[in-house]
């Protein structure tokens, strides 16, 4: 998956209708919830073998740093 | 632990009861003020439509009593052949005495019959069948399980997390010897994780008092009591994802078995998401892996396994090889191996008044 791909995937997980930017404010979405962390945790860990923590999303304030989570910058 | 086996021992029938008060998840997210979409995305990815719940003071010691009457009748067996009751449930009437002592005396059983409660959430059906099985070998007795837990009623209803998730239940699972068979268990306990499920407040560590029952509210905007049950979703979800997997291929390497091989695996109804990431991550088909508990009644706790094998077979005399396994509370997991060839396995059965 790239950086991409990605954004794209973070846009349907929220059920968001317009696609996301890097620049987009985690804290503006209220879509960027516990489930959605959820969601993350897993994607991370399967498609890029990170094993990050809640705590890690909850400190992301962009999809940018999402994006450099997923080693993806 | 190391994986052990119980040989000569089996599941003879199973029963289930469930309140019969229903409540709708959209219901539940009105009454939380969750958005619509927002409650989309949480039905669609924890599978939740609706739950059980007891009311007007049921207990699951009361739905553990009817599973009982109704697994005896139905494998139509003598009380006098059960050597021992265990419970499992963390919902109990009394802290003292325990729920069995008081099932004990409601069943009528003999006073030869001994009986304890077992303190486990949602590992606990698989614990209980090993003490079980275990129990057998030197009993020579049948020895009668019941798992449930009422924690609708522990959780705060204004907790955003936890109070659309749970569903009461109580099952009862009878136990005998069996020659020819094996169940080949594995039990995990990660004691350093305690406070990702946790009731704080109510016991000997921290008493109930007025502060105890003062509403408090958390970062994510859940509003819970130290008297209320606490259920940290992240670090349970990825205790769940990483040890499962690993779990289930270490208990089939123990028994020589390989994922091919099982044809059924009946896992703690915890979430929908849970359990289809543990199936990727296995890359076991979701056919094999039932999951339609947690859609119907809520998540059961302890009850959830032997709820979804009812849901799930029939008493149709086919033998399924099954791995039961159940993760939570503690942190604990377990898994057992076994050919399930039940001769009683009804559907879960509605609790009601009449059978008080």
């Amino acid at each position: 998956m790239n950086k991409q791909e990605f954004i794209l995937e973070l846009t349907e997980i929220m059920m968001l209708d317009d696609v996301l930017v890097e620049s987009t404010e985690l804290g503006s979405l209220s879509a960027y919830d516990s489930m959605t962390h959820l969601t993350l945790l897993s994607l991370f860990e399967d498609e890029f073998g990170k094993e990050i923590e809640t705590e890690d999303l909850k400190k992301a304030k962009t999809i940018a740093h999402l994006v450099s989570l997923a080693g993806l910058d | 632990m190391a994986a052990v086996v119980v040989e000569g021992v089996g599941i003879e029938g199973i029963v289930t009861v469930v309140p019969p008060v229903t409540v709708l998840f959209k219901t539940d997210a009105k009454r939380l003020g969750i958005e619509a979409g927002q409650a989309q995305r949480i039905s669609e990815t924890v599978g939740l439509q609706e739950r059980r719940v007891v009311s007007n003071g049921v207990t699951a010691l009361d739905l553990g009593e009817l599973a009982c009457i109704e697994l005896i009748k139905g494998l139509n067996t003598k009380p006098t052949n059960i050597g021992f009751m265990i419970f499992v449930t963390q919902t109990p009437d009394h802290r003292q005495p325990c729920n069995a002592a008081i099932l004990h005396g409601r069943l009528g059983l003999d006073n030869s019959v001994g009986a304890l409660d077992v303190n486990l959430g949602c590992s606990g059906y698989i614990y209980g069948l090993y003490l079980a099985a275990t129990m057998i070998k030197s009993l020579g007795k049948d020895v009668l399980l019941v798992v449930g837990d009422t924690l609708s009623t522990q959780v705060n209803p204004l907790d955003r997390s936890a109070s659309i998730l749970f569903g009461d239940a109580a099952s009862a699972t009878l136990l005998s010897a069996r020659e020819n068979e094996k169940m080949y268990f594995d039990m995990c306990t990660d004691g350093a994780g305690f406070e990702s499920i946790i009731v704080p407040a109510g016991a000997a560590r921290m008493p109930s008092s007025y502060e105890t029952g003062v509403d408090r509210e958390d970062d994510e905007g859940n509003i819970r009591a130290l008297d209320d049950l606490k259920v940290v979703g992240g670090e349970v979800f990825n205790f769940a994802v990483r040890t499962e997997p690993k779990a289930i291929k270490q208990l089939l390497e123990f028994c020589e078995k390989s994922l091919e091989d099982v044809d059924m695996f009946f896992f703690h109804q915890a979430n929908k998401y849970i359990l289809r990431t543990i199936a990727k991550r296995l890359a076991v088909p979701s056919a094999k892996i039932p999951d339609s508990i947690i859609t119907k009644y809520g998540n059961q706790s302890s009850a959830s396994i032997p709820c979804t094998i009812n849901e799930s077979l029939d008493a149709d005399g086919q033998q399924r090889l099954s791995v039961l396994s159940g993760f939570g509370v503690g942190l604990s997991w377990a898994s057992v191996l076994c050919n399930l060839n039940l001769k009683y396995c009804p559907s879960p059965i509605n609790w009601s008044k009449t059978h008080e």
